[in-house]
């Protein structure tokens, strides 16, 4: 299957209602010939249309488990959302063992790229001279909607990987020079579908070190029924003191909107805000496209409300689940003791060793002046005409998109029934006007015309 | 020169709740328009500062938006007291808004300042009966 995006349709299961369509946040949706179709090079893979799709025609592809555990030399990469799908006495070394015993060769907790990222961010804040502020590229969701819909804001994306290539970046350069003759692979345990075409896709990046990425829905059950791992293995152990050398208990907070700017406000005065869900982050961007967002220096942004414990394929409800995650914090601050407070520095000279990516910029679309002029005189012209009810029956969002589709060849005007009927009515009256019309030759009543009045 | 008028609306003195709603719509059409992203943002940022100086300080005008091959030009016209001093209006932090404005977040003067800095070009014309700034941003 294509893997450019992990959302697609189940065509069977489709019923052709309008849900997904009005409420894709970036108009990626048609419904044509009663079937929803995804615009490829509109869907940022938010899964608001998984969210709303009645029928469940809406999936996410993600990596299959029995495929991932195929290989040798499988490390799962855990979120600190996922602890809070567990129930609780699941503390992240039963985590690990139950991955061990599903087959996993290791397993590491994804909070050490995030505490790796906010160090490095507590940096970077410290010495931000510009008056704008800077956005987290930690959600690959919305790393996209501003590339797709606010281009010019891209600049301001932190210019750094994810917390989860962060971690895969430094366990696999650990791993290697200390296992030499092997090879790993890398399966992220995904709470959304966007992480799973980060893997194929990353935004800003060329390739990504994972292999794949497995729904949180596919490994739960898996996760509960498997036996505790009595044994475990060289990898792991050698993965655990990793671990140990960093301060990742706090960063678990990441799991929840809100997480990061905990984690940054630790040292640092920076003023952060904490935005989540696509509909909110529009309105912060549109303020701040107009320059009217003054005195914040980071927007922590997540696209899923609750952040990642509002990921589709939870099994936990992101309200109850901010309760677990804290819930697992307080137990793994127990077991860590004063520790994570020291491990800062350790972070901090790692991240000196770390290459940065450049989030690469979109090409610019070439087209004349004139074309793009024409093709907006349409667009009002295509506008001017439709009825402006924005009911969707049409299969497009909104009477605004179906002007561009019809300006672009994709829909015709009679698909608006509005427009259907008035074509109707023209044809009606155009016939009941040629029912009342006479051939020529029969047209004249030969009396009346003599009496005339010529 | 082929210039089209893109954007002529009325922008209402006092009206805070429709306030960004001019330069909402011009952003939506640049966008279609398949501009530059930088210019998009500076015309945005112009035409946002423009339309709330009409609904702060004006007694209601229009604000106009008219593109050609080389810039996007922003006409803000008012009705209204004038600005007295425009080069002081220029200064940046010099406001002369009240202070129910400025509890609203606004009047901090910044505007004319900000439409000055990010575009290329600006004029204003300015008496008692009311005021013009046009603002072009090259492309």
């Amino acid at each position: 299957m294509d893997k450019t995006h992990s959302v697609f349709l189940i065509e069977e299961e489709c019923e052709g209602c309008t849900n997904c369509v009005k409420n894709c946040p970036t108009k990626a949706i048609r419904v044509h010939q009663g079937q929803a179709s995804i615009k490829e090079e509109y869907c940022i893979d938010c899964a608001a249309c998984i969210r709303n799709c009645e029928y469940h025609a809406k999936e996410a592809l993600t990596t299959d488990l029995a495929e991932a555990l195929s290989g040798e030399n499988n490390i799962a990469l855990i979120p600190p959302s996922f602890y809070a799908q567990l129930p609780p006495e699941y503390n992240l070394k039963k985590i690990k063992q139950k991955l061990l015993s599903l087959g996993f060769a290791g397993a590491v907790n994804v909070s050490m790229g995030a505490t790796i990222y906010s160090a490095w961010l507590k940096n970077i804040l410290s010495k931000k001279e510009s008056a704008e502020p800077l956005i987290s590229s930690a959600c690959p969701v919305v790393v996209r909607y501003i590339r797709l819909l606010y281009p010019e804001l891209l600049d301001l994306v932190v210019n750094y990987d994810s917390p989860l290539e962060i971690t895969v970046k430094m366990i696999n350069n650990e791993l290697k020079n200390k296992f030499t003759d092997k090879d790993f692979d890398f399966y992220f345990i995904t709470p959304c579908p966007a992480k799973h075409t980060a893997v194929y896709y990353p935004p800003g990046k060329k390739a990504s070190l994972l292999s794949g990425a497995i729904g949180v829905d596919d490994i739960y059950n898996p996760i509960l029924k498997a036996d505790l791992a009595t044994d475990s293995t060289d990898i792991q152990e050698y993965l655990n003191n990793i671990e140990q050398g960093f301060p990742f208990v706090s960063a678990l907070a990441w799991g929840k909107s809100g997480g990061e700017e905990e984690n940054l406000n630790r040292s640092n005065g920076s003023r952060i805000i904490k935005v989540d869900g696509l509909e909110r982050i529009k309105m912060v961007l549109e303020d701040l496209e107009n320059d009217n967002l003054k005195g914040v220096d980071y927007l922590e942004m997540t696209a899923c409300p609750g952040g990642c414990l509002g990921g589709v394929l939870n099994i936990i409800n992101p309200y109850q689940g901010i309760i677990n995650l804290e819930n697992a914090i307080s137990k793994e601050y127990e077991e860590a003791g004063d520790n994570d407070a020291d491990r800062q520095a350790t972070a901090a000279n790692i991240i000196e060793t770390f290459e940065q990516p450049e989030i690469m910029p979109d090409e610019n679309k070439a087209g004349s002046f004139e074309t793009a002029l024409a093709r907006w005189q349409a667009l009002e012209a295509e506008k001017e005409k439709l009825p402006g009810l924005d009911c969707a029956a049409c299969g497009a969002p909104d009477c605004g998109t179906l002007a561009e589709d019809i300006v672009d060849g994709f829909a015709e005007r009679v698909d608006c029934i509005f427009m259907l009927r008035q074509e109707v009515e023209m044809l009606a009256n155009r016939m009941s006007e040629l029912v009342g019309t006479l051939p020529p030759a029969m047209g004249r009543d030969k009396k009346e015309d003599a009496d005339g009045e010529k | 020169m082929q210039q089209e008028m893109l954007i002529n609306s009325k922008v209402r003195e006092g009206d805070f709740k429709r306030g960004g709603e001019v330069s909402s719509k011009l952003k939506e059409t640049l966008k279609q328009l398949d501009l530059d992203s930088k210019t998009i943002r500076k015309a945005s940022i112009v035409a946002y500062e423009l339309e709330m100086n009409i609904i702060i300080h004006s007694q209601g005008g229009r604000l106009k938006v008219k593109i050609s091959p080389e810039e996007v030009l922003i006409i803000a016209e008012d009705s209204g007291p004038g600005i007295e001093d425009i080069e002081k209006a220029l200064t940046p932090g010099f406001s002369t808004a009240g202070n129910e404005i400025r509890e609203l977040g606004f009047g901090a003067g910044m505007g004319l300042c900000n439409v000055n800095k990010f575009s290329d070009k600006m004029d204003i014309e300015s008496d008692s009966e009311g005021t013009v700034v046009r603002a072009g941003i090259n492309f």
